[in-house]
């Protein structure tokens, strides 16, 4: 359900006011963008599908059912969207380093790179080891702390099907985390004085 | 290393009862104690679960949603550009039939260019004009007035729908249709 202030902000965004929608977007950005660069991998392309979202959502702000909650069809747009966006460009996930790099370039602001700082690389390259759709049933679960049945109606899958996407997804992360673990022993004994 | 083994409660996606927990908490505990690898397992999950939870929502850059207000506006500069593109378009393709028109008319004499340009409106007239008198012929009476003002308010309509879509292409107030 969508509270009253909110309901007032998307009736009025829909009757063309845009300092309404502007309100949805300020409200929304975080969740919204979040989503974008946990499935997208890099700010840049997170930056062009999570405003692309919002074009879209002001676009079908008049289909948009009341009795859904808001937050829920927004990151549904913002999925679709990047869904969309590895299609057509088929970008591939990208692990720290070329984050690195390519935020270098693109001088993000401090805020965004104390933000990629405080992710461990070993979390990166477990995500990126899964499919784009197991990996958006991850992000809502662990980020949004989604139940099924909202992270079924998000991405447009039945209840069984999410459940077996988060299985396999966990089989497939622990088989990166340990392989990982293993490398870095490895790493730790060579170095080690004998 | 494939891990094939951890299929326990919390690990896998059952919704259980609160008993059902219970003996489920009770069967993995047995088997943590009996299995080194079901244990590294397991620390390996907790270990992602604790990961994920320590990491942050990522935030856009700040000004995000003045960047969207920009991103609309250069839409909606682009559609109306689009929409003048083609009215402008539409208008030189009938000036240019009409020129069409009169030129062939006036090839064989140049210099009647003016009669030639009546010519052509009155053609356009007869033909109006035909299309009733056929519908004359088609019957006499009732039935004949009938039709033509049939045809009349279908003419008519088909009329102002094209003016109505010039001025939407045109004038048209663009709101949440933006492409």
């Amino acid at each position: 359900m969508v509270r009253d202030d909110e309901r007032a902000l998307i009736t009025a965004a829909a009757e063309g006011d845009d300092d309404a929608f502007g309100e949805i977007v300020e409200r929304y950005q975080k969740p919204v963008y979040n989503l974008c660069y946990r499935l997208l991998g890099n700010h840049g392309d997170a930056e062009d599908a999570s405003q692309e979202a919002f074009m879209k959502a002001y676009r079908g702000l008049k289909k948009y059912d009341p009795q859904r909650p808001f937050m829920s069809w927004m990151l549904a747009i913002a999925y679709n969207q990047c869904m969309d966006q590895l299609r057509r460009r088929r970008i591939s996930w990208v692990g720290l380093e070329a984050l690195f790099n390519r935020s270098d370039q693109q001088s993000p602001s401090a805020e965004v790179a104390v933000a990629a700082l405080g992710e461990t690389e070993s979390v990166q390259k477990a995500l990126s080891a899964l499919s784009a759709k197991d990996r958006a049933a991850v992000v809502l679960k662990y980020w949004y702390d989604y139940s099924y049945d909202e992270i079924a109606e998000t991405l447009s899958l039945t209840n069984s099907a999410v459940k077996s996407r988060l299985h396999r997804a966990r089989r497939e992360l622990m088989d990166v985390w340990t392989a990982e673990q293993l490398a870095l022993g490895e790493g730790q004994n060579e170095i080690s004085p004998a | 290393m494939k891990s094939r083994q951890l299929d326990h409660w919390p690990m896998d996606e059952r919704d259980l009862t609160a008993a059902e927990k219970e003996r489920e908490k009770e069967r993995l505990e047995r088997e943590l104690k009996k299995s080194p690898e079901l244990r590294k397992e397991l620390s390996a999950w907790q270990a992602i679960e604790a990961s994920f939870q320590e990491a942050p929502m990522v935030s856009p850059e700040r000004g995000f949603a003045r960047r969207w207000q920009t991103r609309l506006a250069a839409r909606r500069e682009r559609r109306s550009q689009r929409q003048v593109n083609w009215l402008l378009g539409l208008l030189m393709m009938g000036a240019l039939s009409a020129l069409l028109l009169i030129g062939l008319d006036t090839l064989a004499s140049p210099a009647q260019l003016g009669s030639a340009v009546i010519e052509s409106v009155l053609r356009v007239g007869k033909l109006i004009g035909s299309g009733a008198r056929y519908l004359a012929i088609l019957g006499d009476g009732w039935p004949a007035f009938m039709g033509a003002l049939a045809l009349s308010a279908a003419l008519a309509w088909v009329s102002v729908l094209w003016v109505a879509a010039m001025y939407r292409y045109a004038f048209g107030q663009i709101q949440n249709g933006v492409r």
